[in-house]
């Protein structure tokens, strides 16, 4: 990687910013939602086992 | 093939396969693409180098029209077939067009700079662009604006049928403004005659940005689909799990 | 037709009996218009040329404020059951609801504009183009605030959302108001006017429809 690549005929103060924050939204955002399916997918596996529901006799207060 | 995908506990299996091939291919070829495109492609004869700055403008500003009006579709299906995974449909795909949307702005700002000499001018694509950014946060604003997380399905899918068919009325009245206010314009909005030495790592950028946009919305899908079952489990078991009716227990929440 | 007309007439007896409200929407708009010379500085030269482009942001400004109060009252008493349960379709309730909304904020500043107008130097000669713009121009908000309002009924933080929805919706109307306001021509049938004109059959083709679906739909949530 020569000098010549990186400061791209001397607009890389534009074009590099230019890829760096179009990479960290496009990165961020598809953090964000992973994180949020995977959190989301633990919760439900928690609430599925979670905790057992009562079988003696309560009246069901909905009617 | 929507029928088919109804049925939320499919559409969660269906995704769960497709999203890691969907995935791994937007990346591969992102990457391709970002080797084309500051690598293995020449500098504009007129703009130099600063012509790298298309290969991520361009391909942003697509998505962000083309999401917008698949959100205009997925609430045409809400509002009149009542598709029940329309809704979450549009939600998912709100952000990631406003993310693009945005990534236009800021790219095209980057892009203003070296080529007219400021940092945002108000030519028609750009303030059209605005323009879309503000109607997707509106959108997103309304759907999530309501206590009952649900509530807001039907305002923000009515907004964006709306929306959908404003942006052409918004396009067409700036564009009117513009040519109005600048009759001698030395602002050539963009306009790059693409050699072929261009198209290819525009092509690729254009694909992987594609496919980035479907894996993403299948995943947002996806957790969102999985947050409605985890309220309707947990409304299910505060029901099983309720004490017997007390007179201050009954009646609507105050 | 005569549920219509009661409905209208309802909601401007309902204004009038607290018509100092329509009082502070004018104030508003003057308080507005007041702000740019301020903030611009008084010379003459400088506010005419922009007289007609604040005098419609003012205008956009004032009516915006009174939205929130469209539907909230009728949803929070039961009045739009009382309507469902009618003959009254719920479409033509929200042109009834638009038409006396317009009537008691549109009207009021278009007879206003020429006198405050004053204030920020607008020429006279501009002054019949740019009232009938406005008359077209504050209809086509009337609606959109129809559109924002129905939408936004019930949510967290209305009044912000509402601006948010109806502000950018409202852009092609300023666009071709003020280029309505000002034709070259002379004669005010410009093509921006038939432009206005366009955007505002367009709006009450969706407004009516979306703002009913809208308003069943925070009905039946349990009013605002």
């Amino acid at each position: 990687m020569t000098g010549g690549f990186f400061s791209m005929g001397g607009y890389a103060a534009f074009i590099w910013p230019c890829y760096a924050l179009t990479a960290i939204g496009m990165i961020w955002l598809a953090y964000a939602s992973w994180r949020k399916a995977k959190d989301n997918a633990a919760r439900l596996d928690a609430l599925e086992q979670g905790p057992p529901v009562d079988g003696t006799d309560t009246p069901d207060a909905e009617g | 093939m929507f029928d088919y995908l109804a049925n939320p506990t499919r559409f969660v299996r269906i995704a769960d396969v497709l999203f890691r091939p969907v995935a791994i291919l937007a990346t591969g070829l992102i990457l391709v693409g970002l080797y084309f495109a500051l690598f293995a492609s020449p500098a504009d004869y007129q703009q130099g180098d600063t012509v790298r700055i298309m290969y991520v403008h361009v391909p942003a500003a697509w998505l962000a029209v083309l999401g917008y009006v698949a959100m205009g579709v997925c609430a045409l299906f809400y509002i009149v077939w009542r598709h029940p995974l329309a809704d979450i449909a549009l939600r998912a795909m709100a952000p990631v067009g406003a993310l693009f949307a945005l990534l236009t702005l800021v790219t095209g700002s980057l892009w203003g700079k070296p080529m007219w000499g400021a940092w945002w001018v108000w030519d028609a694509r750009l303030t059209s662009m605005l323009i879309l950014f503000f109607f997707y946060v509106a959108v997103i604003a309304l759907a999530n604006g309501f206590d009952r997380a649900e509530r807001g399905s039907r305002p923000a899918a009515l907004l964006a049928l709306v929306g959908v068919l404003n942006v052409p009325i918004v396009k067409f009245s700036v564009d009117w403004w513009n040519t109005l206010h600048q009759p001698a314009s030395l602002i050539r909005s963009g306009g790059v005659s693409i050699d072929p030495s261009m198209l290819t790592p525009l092509l690729f950028m254009l694909a992987g940005f594609h496919l980035y946009f479907v894996a993403l919305v299948i995943l947002r899908m996806k957790a969102l689909l999985i947050e409605r079952r985890i309220t309707s489990l947990q409304l299910r078991q505060a029901r099983q799990t309720a004490k017997p009716v007390h007179p201050t227990n009954t009646g609507p929440n105050a | 037709m005569n549920a219509f007309i009661q409905q209208i007439q309802r909601d401007l007896a309902i204004a009038w009996a607290s018509r100092l409200d329509i009082g502070v929407i004018l104030l508003f708009f003057v308080i507005i218009v007041t702000m740019f010379p301020l903030a611009i500085g008084p010379q003459p030269e400088i506010l005419r040329p922009l007289a007609v482009p604040l005098l419609w942001i003012a205008a956009f400004l004032s009516i915006l404020a009174g939205f929130d109060r469209l539907f909230a009252a009728d949803l929070r008493d039961g009045w739009l059951d009382q309507v469902a349960l009618s003959k009254l379709p719920l479409f033509a309730y929200v042109i009834a609801k638009a038409v006396a909304h317009w009537l008691v904020s549109g009207l009021p500043l278009l007879l206003a504009v020429p006198i405050v107008g004053l204030l920020l130097q607008v020429e006279s000669a501009v002054l019949p183009s740019l009232v009938i713009a406005l008359l077209i121009g504050t209809a086509a908000l009337t609606l959109l605030g129809v559109i924002g309002a129905s939408l936004a009924s019930g949510a967290r933080q209305a009044g912000g959302l509402m601006a948010l929805l109806v502000l950018p919706l409202a852009l092609p109307v300023l666009i071709f108001g003020v280029l309505a306001s000002q034709p070259e021509a002379g004669s005010f049938m410009s093509p921006h006017l038939k432009l206005l004109a366009a955007v505002l059959m367009v709006l009450l083709a969706i407004a009516p429809p979306v703002a009913a679906a809208a308003l069943a739909e925070a009905d039946d949530d349990g009013g605002a």
